[in-house]
């Protein structure tokens, strides 16, 4: 994996390839990583949210930035490059949280990003092939969009292929 | 491993970094009422290498300025006195913290991502708050984590151990540290910014900055720092092998006067603002 040229999608940004190449996001915090893959149409795409929706009288910069604006994005630019809407396939990478023992829901970022971006692929009616999120790991994640193969890496598993979003 | 003292630790750490002796005296000259634009710009034109970082950092697409800084004096005055104060810590720190330190899981430059993160996030939180000077935050978010710095090699064969070691006791990485050496990097930072003769203000930050609820007496740049820490850690800026495996206290929220509740906002102005500073990190890095 090392020699691979990966294109970095940085916090709150899309990115979508054709045909071929690698996406990638590293060291992911609380943030999440949404793989898309048409496997007909070989169009692949990786979204980089940061948080789950715009609030109060917040003004919507950039809809790479939460999970409801940005998904939505990721499909329209997919289908630009001759993606379709229906019959995608996912990988969901992130969503981890500091360790807290007091409960309280606005630390619990990790997990309301994960829901969020769950809720908003389930109402896409996008299939979810792989996913790894919670816990406190930080985690890099490298997408293949030529074999649709989703690989993960952390400090305690190292290096793994999550999931194929061909199969 | 389990003999080694804080006191070895930083006695036999090779590499460790010396106390930027000319950012430090930029830092006391700018917080004394005798201060001004002449004598910080002699104090910077005395260190060669500063100055020439100094330069080239005024120089850069951050501060976009219409024509070319040419000496120091001039940098100075046309950037004012806090700006040199942080880009002095900036161009001191840069060269040591953008190194590698495996101990930790960072790869090259992902310390120095996190500790300027959490400087901008600590200034960003002080501004809002008003409750502690804006540039103070700058420096201790800058120089929070330099225990880690003294602490890596002696981590490298057993940070895979350790975060495996914290995940089935349900511990902290902080800790897992106290747990198997007695000591954290927290504690070693402290102790190497004794050393460096820093502000006790800093020192506590070096100390508590995990722990902000047993610094006596309670320090708002402690808790500046503890949240900004926070806010790098969620968004993953400099993240290493230690993940989010760090408690968070509500207390700092409270004590600053912000609501748990204002988080995500928070957040995303943070983000912002990082994204701003980016720019003067990336000139720093050419």
């Amino acid at each position: 994996m090392s020699t691979i040229n990966v294109k970095m999608v940085e916090p709150s940004s899309i990115q979508v390839l054709t045909t071929f190449g690698h996406l990638g996001c590293i060291n992911l915090g609380s943030c999440v990583a949404i793989a898309l893959l048409d496997p007909g149409a070989n169009v692949g795409g990786l979204a980089h949210i940061l948080l789950p929706a715009a609030f109060g009288e917040n003004r919507l910069d950039r809809v790479g930035k939460f999970a409801v604006t940005a998904i939505p994005e990721l499909i329209r630019e997919m289908m630009l490059e001759g993606a379709s809407d229906v019959g995608l396939r996912a990988a969901v990478v992130g969503g981890a949280q500091i360790l807290h023992v007091g409960g309280s829901q606005s630390l619990d970022l990790g997990h309301r990003n994960v829901a969020a971006v769950m809720e908003v692929l389930a109402e896409a009616a996008v299939q979810v092939i792989g996913q790894d999120t919670g816990g406190t790991p930080a985690r890099t994640l490298t997408f293949d969009v030529e074999t649709g193969v989703v690989y993960l890496k952390t400090l305690t598993k190292g290096d793994q292929r999550l999931c194929c979003l061909r199969d | 491993m389990a003999s080694l003292t804080i006191e070895d630790i930083i006695s036999k750490t090779a590499d460790l970094p010396t106390a930027p002796a000319a950012a430090m005296a930029v830092m006391r000259e700018t917080d004394s009422a005798t201060g001004c634009a002449r004598s910080v710009a002699k104090i910077i034109s005395q260190d060669q290498a500063l100055a020439v970082r100094i330069l080239r950092l005024a120089n850069s697409a951050y501060y976009g300025l219409s024509r070319q800084v040419v000496d120091v004096p001039e940098a100075v005055v046309v950037l004012g006195m806090r700006s040199v104060r942080n880009l002095s810590m900036v161009a001191s720190t840069y060269p040591w913290m953008s190194k590698p330190l495996l101990g930790y899981g960072l790869a090259p430059k992902d310390l120095w991502r996190h500790s300027f993160g959490v400087a901008v996030g600590s200034q960003l939180i002080a501004s809002k708050t008003g409750k502690v000077p804006v540039e103070q935050a700058f420096t201790a978010g800058l120089l929070h984590d330099l225990g880690k710095v003294a602490m890596s090699v002696w981590l490298e064969s057993k940070l895979v151990a350790m975060v495996k070691l914290a995940q089935q006791l349900d511990l902290t990485f902080d800790d897992a540290e106290r747990k198997v050496l007695g000591y954290d990097h927290a504690e070693v930072g402290g102790h190497v910014g004794e050393q460096w003769n820093l502000p006790a203000s800093l020192v506590d930050v070096m100390r508590w900055h995990h722990r902000p609820d047993e610094c006596e007496p309670h320090s708002y740049l402690v808790d500046c720092v503890h949240v900004a820490d926070y806010l790098c850690m969620a968004m993953g800026v400099g993240l290493g092998g230690d993940g989010l495996r760090y408690n968070f206290s509500e207390n700092t929220l409270a004590r600053l006067g912000l609501k748990v509740n204002d988080l995500d906002a928070l957040t995303e102005e943070f983000m912002q603002s990082y994204e701003q500073h980016e720019k003067l990190f990336e000139a720093e890095e050419k």
